[in-house]
């Protein structure tokens, strides 16, 4: 039994560890490559500009919704080439009134913005679903309410689409934290996000042109979201969701690593709590759907990604949980063995096999750091001696309660299946 | 815990530690290079910006 466990064990430590050394080393390429200077004062005109409608879904957003708005107003766009649609879905606030402000500014009296109150049901899938109905525009682009893009993203989101208009059905861009010193939990949400954007995003693209859709800051070809029959009304990450059905239907989502925009995170362990647990739950419907393909003859991305996270949403948590089991019950045997001197430890830490395998555990200790290290030092301002030892201290910390959101997550759709009610409610991340 | 039946176990880990080991150190050479070339760069768009 504890001879399989050790060969469990050690292929899974391989296996993640193989999996974060295929993706760095993308993520070190696609870093080389694109280390130029830009100078985004003087971009050359894009080959054609085709009209995008952007939409920004916002439920409650009186405290942000025109920060947003005018940052989008503000892009580097042809003004007759892009409209706005702000929904104010099911506000019991001022978020529309915010926004109709903006249209009494003299610099936002030529642009082509409306707000519209809906009442319709679906969440932010239903609201983009709304929005593919009455959008003139070729191309969908979607910011959260939250998610103020620097003045180019739209440019190079665009720029990114046409290189390949016929395969990149998606384009999407980065985003940054613009609250990641309000403590230690948005820093800590910070490095996350730059290890995800710098190195995951980057690496995947590099190397399997695989991209996934963020919830804001990119744009979608119309016409081929109609075709798969838009978002996925009421989905708890309709991102993920869409994703999936553009790689099923044997497009691309294109990564734009120079479209950026900055958004809010939770600065509070309830809202990070709730928002994660969303996410994942959302992430294991759709893994759960997409199963089947991993023995079906779809295309070899879709198995990869589906692969990818079945690894981290269930093995690797299943192994962290039973080694951190294991490891606590061995601390307590070892304790009862300082009274009890015939009871003995189920892992004993003298013997060759345990020495190697504090050595891979090392390694990958040693992998993390250099990967966030790596992500760090790419993004202007965030390779500083804070930030390595905030990330030194998140290892142990912060990256814990992925265990914890995952298994709650787990959970709630176990609950659910088993009474047949759908429990989990959308709670809204608090602004500030 | 002996290692009787993992005595094959041990010796092919090895082998696997140490090619994951040469990656690694291989990785850590290009941090040092990326970080190198990032804060010339960044220091001279610094530069640029106080002008």
């Amino acid at each position: 039994m504890i001879d399989n466990l050790y060969v469990i064990a050690i292929i899974t430590i391989w296996l993640s560890i193989f999996m974060t050394v295929v993706t760095l080393s993308g993520g070190v390429i696609f870093i080389f490559k694109h280390l130029q200077h830009t100078n985004i004062d003087n971009l050359p005109p894009l080959k054609r500009y085709p009209r995008v409608t952007l939409v920004v879904p916002a439920h409650n957003e009186e405290l942000v919704i025109q920060d947003t708005v005018q940052s989008i107003l503000r892009l580097n766009y042809p003004l007759d080439r892009f409209e706005l649609l702000v929904y104010a879905d099911n506000c019991n606030d001022h978020t529309a009134d915010r926004v109709r402000e903006l249209k009494q500014i003299k610099e936002f009296k030529n642009h082509n913005f409306r707000v519209i109150e809906r009442t319709g049901t679906g969440g932010k899938a239903g609201v983009l679903n709304d929005a593919l109905k009455v959008s003139t525009g070729e191309y969908l682009g979607v910011y959260d309410a939250d998610a103020a893009p620097e003045k180019n993203a739209l440019y190079f989101l665009v720029q990114k689409v046409l290189e390949n208009p016929e395969r990149y059905a998606a384009a999407f861009g980065r985003n940054k934290t613009r609250n990641y010193q309000q403590n230690f939990l948005t820093r800590c949400i910070n490095l996350e996000i730059v290890n995800t954007q710098r190195i995951q995003h980057t690496g995947l693209w590099q190397l399997f042109k695989i991209g996934r859709i963020p919830g804001t800051n990119f744009i979608i070809n119309k016409k081929i979201v109609q075709s798969i029959g838009g978002w996925n009304n009421g989905a708890l990450t309709e991102d993920t969701a869409i994703s999936f059905s553009l790689m099923r239907s044997g497009k691309l989502i294109a990564l734009a690593h120079r479209a950026e925009a900055f958004q809010q995170e939770p600065e509070t362990l309830f809202a990070y709590y709730n928002q994660r647990k969303r996410w994942a739950r959302g992430n294991y419907e759709v893994i759960l759907d997409n199963l089947k393909h991993l023995f079906d003859r779809t295309s070899w991305r879709i198995k990869l990604e589906v692969f990818y996270y079945v690894c981290t949403f269930f093995w690797f948590n299943a192994a962290i949980i039973i080694s951190n089991t294991i490891f606590i019950l061995n601390m307590i045997l070892a304790g009862v063995q300082t009274i009890f001197p015939q009871v003995h430890q189920l892992v004993s830490l003298g013997t060759p096999l345990s020495v190697l395998f504090m050595v891979n555990w090392l390694m990958m200790f040693f992998l993390y750091l250099l990967q966030m290290n790596i992500a760090l030092a790419s993004d202007y301002g965030q390779e500083t001696v804070k930030n390595f030892f905030y990330t030194l201290v998140s290892y142990f910390t912060y990256a814990q309660l992925f265990i914890i959101v995952s298994i709650a997550a787990f959970w709630a759709i176990l609950r659910d299946k088993i009474t047949g009610k759908r429990h989990t409610q959308w709670y809204k991340t608090q602004r500030f | 815990m002996v290692l009787g039946s993992l005595n094959w176990l041990f010796s092919f880990s090895l082998v696997v530690t140490i090619i994951f080991g040469i990656v690694i150190v291989i990785l850590s050479i290009s941090w040092w290079q990326i970080f190198k070339l990032t804060i010339r760069r960044f220091n001279t768009e610094d530069k640029q910006h106080d002008r």
